[in-house]
């Protein structure tokens, strides 16, 4: 192939990406940064870093990285996004393994890796990898019925879900059984393994509760949030004193006493800054993924492509939920980042992988291309 | 699988992504809802998020009047973040010079500190933030706190006492009234003192304690109708705004928290309760010509009277001997009762916090008893007697001392400890006491003003000190329509012109309060004829002439 095709071809798949979702990414990723911007000082001054704006320069070499990333990734064919999930797999489960081992701990749970001095969750890697491998075998399943797709899936997700419950982290399990159970749905799994999966989640809570005392703690400050004073209540605070147009970038006051401000806590912090603006413009964007983006998945043909786009959506779009509903105190306290928004580069590649893989296979002519085939 | 089936299949799933994003939005629109009550209620989050970082609010105190005692004002703590000062010692140098209480060596010892952000003074006034700000340093800046601030200084200050840097009331009325003052809604308290008398009290007493050279002194005015107390001093004082520390001598409320052995001037309730129970008369004439002995103990007397004497000469001449002679007439178990009834047995009931506990004697033996009738072997708290003495003012009932003002209307709780016949009578004595017996320093021409001194030798380890002395001296007034009792008592006065006892040191200074004070109860100016009142009457007479 010359150069000249090659280019060509790039073109071709550049143009068949869904404007409407980088469109929504983009103002994601913009708004990430102002907030980050917003917040830097106050963590600087919270934490140990030196250089006012150093998170918000952090952010920005993440936010870099992950455009590449999330450009790349969005021009490669369904093929390629199986074996770059692959790749993930192999090397994400490895180094989950690692952090059990030597991760540092950090708020009573290790979750990160230190490589050559980039802290790596790799939780965040491994998470779009293992909803495509199992999107790829659920959709075997629909090809070749007697294909043993939930049990591959199982064995795929299982591992992971393993390691993530031992670190612990909970709020990453969670999420990734109920993306799994959302792709079971969309796979025609037979309903009452949703009401199966509820159950199983909530005795599975409640086990959490039962062993785990930072579990315990979180819990009973959410019952509480207010005269527990936890950072849910802060939270709560600080997004009711933003009020409906917000103090104005950079003014929100309460961020300085609100824990992880710039990555758990990013919504509360736009909330307080930009008001309803923020408060009721993010959930939006998120909604408009998801619809916008499982309404394509309609289209699109190979059931692969459609399991692995709609697990990757439900992914996405269920992080951001989690993330806004323990800010606005509905659920427990987890730490979860809002996707392509908060702080954190694990996070911010974690989500550019995915929102990347999510454009690719919803790229128009990856619909046409799969009609056609 | 045939090619129906296969659409039926598609098709479930095609309905099943539609129904995923449809929870998924709906999830989104909840939260969103959730964020959009949570941002509408923001101005009552708001409000409580503020009070919870630097608006603590605490009610004003005020007198009577409606004259703030105690208020809150803004004030500034400096703080500085040592990692942005550009040079310790040029900003040093430009911080003393804007402010100079600040002291150099520690100034710069926290400059430098390795904490990211340091206190270097608190409670600056806005001037002096504004000083400091237009110095234009790197690094430093100003945090906003609330502070209790007491525009009237000096006045007061025992009463008062003092709330800490959180606000929380720690002594005198800020402890006392703590949660009505933290109440909310309440933005302030109302109390019974009034400021004028306040003033008047403590500058005589502050005079007394100078002239007779006494460690300090105490006084207290109350409304024997109401209890209501008016003024309530204590000597030495202190600048509330400034209050020494904890364990200050100058902190010690003299009026309230100490008790002292007073003397005669509980000779009053001796006579009374003879009077009442009938155990003496006033037509009775007694032998109090020394030497007199109870067990085997003399009872010595400071001015020896000679022949026989009735109840009134015993009173107004201040008889040690005939009032150890009522008392055992009287007898311990009775002396109990009218001591409960009189509120003497247990701590006044005033909203003060370490009002003192009475210590009633070691025993209820004979001699005791015959002591107790003048006064000696039993101790309490200058604010207790005071409560004491309106059983002069009500015809035989009591009130207990408050600092709450008295709403007219509000019934006030009194009860009876003499029959009203034997009050006023003993009533009668004391106007003798000031006409012609010890308190005759206390005459004024133009009130009426009844009246007994007291002069408690003081007891130490192992006896009583001749040298070191309570003087004081009750009044009552005016005494042909009895409302206010004053109580005035030096703290180990030395002798001046004529002694150290309560009619010399203590009677002319309550008379030349009532002087003062005189015009704002109504009672005139006494523009002529002054009496013993001394210089401050009459300067107080003249600005008005």
């Amino acid at each position: 192939m010359t150069l000249a095709a090659t280019l060509s071809g790039i073109e071709t798949r550049a143009r068949g990406l869904e404007r409407s979702l980088i469109t929504a990414t983009s103002l994601l990723v913009a708004i990430g940064f102002v907030l980050a911007l917003a917040a830097s000082p106050v963590a600087a001054a919270r934490t140990s870093i030196d250089g006012v704006f150093e998170l918000a320069i952090r952010h920005a070499w993440a936010v870099l990285l992950a455009g590449v990333t999330l450009c790349v990734l969005s021009l490669v064919s369904p093929r390629m996004v199986r074996r770059v999930c692959v790749a993930l797999f192999l090397i994400g489960l490895p180094l989950l393994l690692a952090v059990l081992v030597f991760g540092g701990e950090i708020k009573g749970a290790q979750r990160w890796i230190h490589i050559g001095g980039v802290s790596l969750q790799p939780s965040e890697l491994l998470k779009p990898a293992v909803v495509v491998l199992s999107a790829w075998m659920l959709s075997e399943k629909t090809a070749e019925p007697r294909f043993p797709g939930y049990s591959a899936m199982a064995l795929i997700a299982l591992p992971v879900l393993g390691l993530l419950f031992t670190q612990p982290d909970f709020g990453q399990t969670a999420l990734l059984c109920t993306t799994l159970v959302a792709m079971l749905f969309l796979a025609g799994a037979p309903m009452w393994w949703m009401g199966l999966a509820l159950a199983i989640g909530t005795a599975g809570g409640g086990a959490a509760y039962a062993i785990y005392p930072h579990v315990r703690a979180r819990f009973d400050g959410f019952l509480d949030p207010d005269k527990g004073g936890g950072q849910v209540g802060k939270a709560l605070q600080t997004i009711s004193s933003g009020g409906v147009f917000g103090r104005g970038p950079g003014e929100g006051t309460l961020k300085m006493s609100l824990p992880d401000a710039h990555a758990d806590f990013v919504y509360a912090v736009a909330a307080e800054e930009f008001g309803l603006l923020l408060s009721l413009g993010l959930p939006l964007l998120y909604g408009w993924i998801a619809w916008r983006g499982l309404t394509l998945t309609q289209s699109a043909s190979t059931p692969f492509a459609k399991l692995a786009a709609g697990g990757l959506i439900s992914l996405f779009v269920l992080q951001a939920a989690i993330h806004v509903a323990v800010n606005v105190g509905s659920i427990p306290a987890k730490g979860m980042t809002l996707p392509l928004v908060s702080y954190g580069g694990s996070s911010m590649l974690g989500s550019a992988i995915t929102l990347g893989l999510i454009l690719a296979l919803l790229r128009r002519e990856t619909r046409m291309e799969a009609i056609h085939g | 699988m045939s090619g129906r089936a296969q659409r039926r299949r598609a098709w479930l799933a095609l309905s099943r992504s539609q129904m995923l994003a449809l929870v998924l939005c709906a999830g989104l629109t909840a939260l969103g809802v959730r964020a959009f009550t949570l941002a509408l209620r923001g101005g009552a989050e708001r409000g409580e998020a503020a009070a919870s970082v630097s608006a603590m609010t605490r009610a004003d105190i005020v007198d009577r009047n409606g004259l703030v005692l105690a208020t809150l004002a803004p004030t500034y703590a400096l703080t500085a973040r040592p990692a942005e000062i550009w040079g310790v010692g040029e900003t040093a140098g430009a911080l003393i010079t804007a402010l100079p209480r600040l002291q150099r060596p520690d100034l710069e010892r926290r400059l430098v500190s390795a904490r990211k952000q340091v206190y270097l003074l608190r409670g600056m006034t806005p001037a002096e933030r504004d000083r400091v700000f237009s110095l234009g340093l790197a690094g430093i800046s100003f945090v906003e706190e609330a502070r209790r601030f007491y525009p009237q200084a000096n006045l007061a200050a025992h009463v008062l006492g003092s709330a800490g840097v959180d606000l929380i009331g720690q002594s005198g009325m800020e402890r006392g009234f703590d949660a009505s003052l933290r109440a909310p809604g309440v933005d302030k308290l109302e109390t019974s003192i009034d400021l004028r008398m306040q003033y008047a009290l403590e500058v005589e007493l502050a005079g007394a304690v100078a002239r007779a050279g006494a460690l300090g002194g105490a006084g207290v005015l109350l409304d024997g109708q109401t209890g209501e107390v008016l003024a309530l001093a204590s000597n030495p004082s202190f600048d509330a705004n400034r209050p020494p520390g904890p364990s200050s001598d100058l902190r010690k409320n003299r009026a309230v928290s100490e008790r002292y052995e007073m003397g005669s001037t509980m000779k009053p309730f001796t006579i009374a309760m003879a009077l009442d129970l009938g155990v003496a008369s006033p037509d009775e004439y007694f032998n109090v010509v020394p030497p007199y002995f109870v067990s085997g103990v003399e009872i010595r007397e400071a001015h020896p009277l000679s022949g026989p004497v009735d109840l009134r000469a015993i009173l107004s001449k201040s008889s040690n001997i005939g009032a150890a002679q009522l008392a055992l007439r009287v007898g311990a178990a009775r002396q109990h009762k009218y001591f409960a009834l009189l509120g003497l047995e247990e701590a006044c009931a005033i909203e003060l916090p370490g009002s003192a506990q009475p210590n009633l004697g070691p025993d209820d033996q004979a001699l005791t008893v015959a002591i107790r009738g003048y006064g000696h072997a039993m101790s309490m708290s200058l604010v207790a007697l005071a409560g004491a003495y309106t059983a002069f003012v009500n015809a035989g009932e009591v009130v207990s001392p408050t600092l709450r003002l008295h709403v007219p209307g509000d019934g006030i709780v009194k009860h009876r400890a003499f029959s009203a016949q034997s009050a006023n009578i003993v009533l009668d004595y004391m106007r003798s006491t000031v006409l012609s017996g010890t308190g005759q320093k206390a005459k004024l021409a133009h009130i009426a003003i009844a009246g007994k001194t007291g002069t408690a030798e003081k007891f130490e380890a192992g006896g009583y000190d001749h040298a070191r002395m309570l003087s004081s001296f009750a009044a009552i007034f005016p005494a042909e329509a009895p409302r206010y009792v004053l109580l005035l008592a030096l703290d180990e006065p030395r002798p001046v012109d004529g002694g150290a006892t309560g009619g010399v040191v203590a009677a002319p200074s309550a008379a030349r309060v009532v002087t003062r004070i005189a015009p704002f109860l109504g009672l005139g100016l006494g523009g002529s004829g002054l009496g013993n009142a001394g210089e401050s009457a009459r300067t107080a007479g003249g600005v008005e002439l």
